[in-house]
């Protein structure tokens, strides 16, 4: 076999590996969020509706590729492309076991997040071009939320880089295989963990797509394939983020027994079970607490990280651990209270101010 | 038992104050009416407010002349009506202004009460009065183009439609509706700018930014049915919100006009059609009044009861959308899973789910099922598990606080200026619940604790509404458990109904508000004019008020807690 021919052999199987895992992600999502909703979820469409991904594409194949009047129609049809491609070329960079992997770079880790902050872009290009304005801040507020939150996100990784001494997603994983670095970065997981919900737009960040609010959001728009496009790169990308959450904290392929790739696959889906968890619990956070979170809290966060890190490589492990259990903890207080606290600062304010207002002159129903 | 009698007013209260005349009391159950000139209007109802704490506007609105004789067709005019209620007594009086044919002009009294102004434009849509110094007098349940106004009994629609000149005429008058001579500078000129004026004001002159004007609904999954919410933008920041609506009126007072009383129960379903029963029950108690009708006390127990199971099937809908709204998939679920149960029992004691038509005059349709009872009765023993449920899910949820505390805040000042009423009233801390303050049915052998708040946000307003889902569950108890035996329709009532001419309002306490049927009888067996004082209707007037300066993400959350039926608004 020629070289080229090894490659392009190589793309096949992976492409159809991941796209594979998406439709078990998508399948899923419906059962678990079905069952933490009392109801049963697909039931029809093969064993416990295991064929419904395959149906939901048919049907969206038959529809009608509809393209709005007014719309900026080349940029409109591309732009499902434009956020497709990325979530699968971002798997070049990708190992997934020592055997398994696309190219091997040195700086693999840099490389995952070069790619992936591409993804926004075709959000905001089908935003932009629908014509339509739901589509539109649907769109901006998908920019505004990945340019924030990739900042923290990748400040969190750094700690995990300093660690290991390589941005080289192998080298991060083997150094794990005494310790996890959910161990020795608990604080940076809950702040990459955070980001990763936003990055993925999903519940409680699922802003840029708020049904309620933007109907759909970007996707008002899309239709048939274009509109399956983007459904399948979402679905794709927590999939692809589990997976690379699994290789920077919880030690990615290690693991007693079973082979490397079960292990990597078994920890990827309880990290996907606990992101679908999080969308059967959480309301939606309003868009300034998203930004407040993000600018005020994640990346002071994630700077207090690497400093806890620094000093913790010099100190030793035991006490890096124990920092760094603190400042989550910390964390975790905090966020819990930093959007209600607003609320009841406002609260008091209305009170004072009318109890003010009634010295004056009593108001009686 | 018979019909609770309002309180007639003592007269001094009433007619102490200037320009008001003494007037016949109508109905036999008395309540206190009196008459007044247009031109006095607005000093007496402002005297009425001020100096006798008539501070509640509850209803606001016009019927055609009743005819001394039944065969004549030349009515003569329309009578305004304003319906005033005091809270220090629980008082309501019926002030009416009779308005020349060839006059048919008032003044405005959206400067005493802004929440009369959407209320004129109702009368002025339906009836054609016009209210000098309105700030927006506009058509606000038919579309801009209509031609006529469709509650004046000389009202026809041409078997053809209108024809196309109508609608060009109409459409060439339109903004200028007042009649020659009148002058817009009113008694009450305003120099508020309405949300139209004030959005098109350009944005931030610096940055050249501009408003955006986003038109939500009638089509948006969130409007609760098919309100259309218009929103001035600058970025996700409302500067202006105006909501539209009419998009569901189906002429439902017109109807009833040409039915029955018994036939106008079915549309009675169809106002509120969350909480049917509600509605069934104040037109009964307004006929029996007018037509002095008693029930029996088993009778009075059925409809406390199922009052309150559909307030609570009601709340259970607001509860699921409340979720929705703030982004939160599951209470939707957990939710309606819990109101099946009800919805179930509505079935086997009337035989339909939402469209029940099941109270008459003098009582209701069927006796409750034994069975149906007792299994009822097992689950209203563990309804506070399930609300305690609901609340783990959202009251401690931190995101779920974020969201709604602090965001939206209405005042107990302005929530009585717009005629706010029910659990959004009391989450503002204003102290009103008919049940408790005017009983009607059983409510008197059944003692209501009413929930209060005190801020009245979002947040309050959310847990207002469970704690009414706790109190229901318990007054639905109390009924159940307190039942006496007997009929469960009072015997000996007609078929067709023929109430001595006269008027009647009686109000009663639905899931959204204080919800009244003004009902005037000509003598015939059909209401000659029926009016549905609509409580969401006024709670979504004041929604402007909130939504100022909040981003989108609020105005969802705002309107779900507002807890709009688009069907009872629109009518």
């Amino acid at each position: 076999m020629s070289d080229v021919t090894r490659v392009l052999f190589g793309i096949v199987v992976l492409v159809v590996i991941v796209l594979i895992n998406t439709v078990v992600v998508m399948w899923v999502e419906r059962k678990l969020l079905g069952h933490l909703q009392s109801r049963l979820g697909p039931m029809r469409t093969g064993y416990h509706g295991a064929l419904q991904p395959f149906a939901d594409a048919l049907k969206l194949l038959g529809k009608e590729d509809l393209t709005p009047a007014g719309a900026s129609r080349t940029l409109f049809l591309i732009a499902p492309l434009i956020a497709f491609a990325p979530s699968l070329l971002i798997y070049s960079a990708m190992p997934w076991v020592e055997q398994i992997a696309g190219f091997s770079f040195d700086v693999g880790i840099f490389m995952l997040f070069a790619i992936a902050a591409a993804f926004p872009v075709g959000i905001l290009v089908a935003g932009w071009a629908s014509h339509n304005k739901y589509s539109l801040i649907g769109g901006f507020r998908s920019a505004a939320q990945q340019i924030s939150y990739e900042v923290p996100m990748i400040i969190a990784a750094m700690g995990v880089v300093m660690l290991a001494e390589s941005m080289k997603l192998e080298t991060i994983v083997e150094r794990q295989e005494t310790l996890w670095n959910i161990v020795t970065q608990p604080f940076a997981f809950l702040v990459f963990f955070i980001a990763l919900l936003a990055e993925l737009n999903r519940v409680p960040f699922d802003m840029p797509e708020a049904e309620s609010e933007l109907v759909a959001g970007f996707n008002t728009e899309y239709s048939s394939m274009r509109f399956a496009l983007f459904f399948v790169a979402e679905y794709m990308n927590v999939f692809t983020w589990s997976l690379i959450c699994v290789l920077l904290f919880f030690g990615g392929w290690s693991g007693p027994v079973l082979p490397g790739i079960v292990w990597l696959l078994i920890k990827t889906y309880a990290l996907i079970c606990v992101i679908i968890w999080i969308r059967g619990t959480f309301p939606r956070v309003r868009v300034d607490q998203l930004m407040e979170v993000g600018w005020k809290l994640l990346i002071p966060a994630s700077l207090l990280n690497l400093l806890i890190t620094a000093a913790g490589v010099i100190t030793g492990t035991f006490g890096l651990v124990v920092a760094e259990l603190a400042a989550a903890a910390a964390l975790v207080w905090i966020v819990s209270r930093i959007g209600a606290r607003a609320g009841d600062r406002t609260r008091e304010a209305a009170l004072a101010a009318r109890s003010d207002a009634a010295s004056g002159g009593a108001v009686s129903p | 038992m018979t019909p609770a009698a309002p309180t007639v007013v003592d007269a001094g209260a009433l007619w102490g104050v200037e320009g008001l005349e003494a007037h016949d009391v109508l109905g036999p159950g008395g309540l206190a009416t009196a008459l007044t000139s247009p031109e006095r209007l607005v000093s007496t109802l402002e005297r009425l407010r001020d100096e006798r704490g008539f501070t509640h506007l509850t209803l606001l609105t016009a019927r055609e002349c009743v005819p001394e004789d039944a065969q004549e067709t030349d009515t003569g005019g329309v009578d305004l009506v304003y319906g005033l209620s005091r809270h220090s007594d629980h008082t309501t009086v019926i002030v009416t202004v009779p308005l020349a044919e060839d006059a048919l002009c008032a003044p405005t009294i959206s400067c005493l009460w802004p929440g009369a102004n959407p209320l004129e434009r109702e009368v002025y849509d339906l009836f054609g009065v016009v209210f000098e110094g309105h700030p927006d007098l506009t058509r606000i349940v038919l579309r801009d183009d209509f031609v006529g106004h469709p509650l004046r009994k000389s009202f026809e629609l041409s078997p053809d439609g209108v024809s196309a000149e109508e609608v060009l005429a109409a459409a060439a008058t339109h903004g200028d509706i007042l009649p020659d001579g009148a002058s817009p500078e009113g008694p009450c000129a305003t120099d508020q700018l309405s949300p139209f004026a004030a959005a098109a004001l350009p944005g931030d002159p610096e940055l050249r930014s501009e408003r955006l004007i986003l038109n939500m609904g009638p089509q948006h999954p969130s409007m609760h049915g098919v309100l259309h919410l218009w929103l001035a933008l600058d970025g996700e920041q409302v500067v202006a919100a105006q909501p539209t609506h009419g998009y569901l009126h189906r002429c439902i007072e017109k109807l009833c006009e040409a039915r029955t009383y018994r036939a106008c129960t079915t549309l009675m379903d169809r106002c509120d059609y969350v909480s049917g029963f509600q509605t069934e029950l104040a037109l009964m108690l307004a006929l029996e009044e007018l037509a002095g009708i008693e029930t029996t006390p088993k009778a009075d127990y059925i409809r406390v009861l199922m009052s309150e199971l559909v307030r609570i099937t009601s709340h259970h809908t607001w509860y699921a959308a409340a979720g929705l709204d703030t982004g939160a998939l599951t209470p939707f679920l957990y939710a309606f899973i819990d109101r099946e149960l009800i919805v179930d029992f509505f079935e086997e004691v009337t035989g339909a789910r939402m469209m029940f038509n099941y109270l008459r005059p003098g009582g209701v349709k069927d006796d409750i099922p034994p069975a149906s009872a007792a299994r009822m009765l097992d689950y209203l023993k563990g309804f506070d598990r399930a609300v305690d449920e609901y609340e783990a899910l959202l009251t401690n949820n931190e995101v779920f606080r974020a969201r709604t505390r602090g965001i939206g805040i209405l005042e107990p000042r302005d929530a009585v200026a717009y005629g706010v009423t029910g659990p959004m009233a009391r989450a503002s801390g204003v102290d009103i619940d008919v049940r408790r303050d005017e009983p009607y049915s059983a409510y008197d052998r059944i003692p209501v604790n009413v929930a209060l708040a005190e801020v009245g946000d979002t947040f309050d307003r959310y847990t207002v509404r469970i704690a009414e889902m706790r109190e229901s569950a318990r007054i639905a108890r109390a009924a159940l458990e307190g039942m006496p035996e007997g009929p469960h329709v009072a015997e000996g009532v007609g078929r067709v109904i023929r109430p001595p001419r006269g008027a009647a309002f009686r109000k009663v306490e639905s899931s959204r508000g204080e919800l009244g049927i003004y009902v005037v009888s000509d003598g015939g067996p059909q209401p000659w004019r029926l009016k549905v004082r609509s409580p969401a209707f006024s709670n979504l007037h004041v929604a402007p008020l909130l939504l100022e300066g909040l981003r989108i993400g609020d105005v969802v959350a705002v309107l779900g807690s507002v807890d709009v039926v688009m069907g009872e608004i629109d009518r």
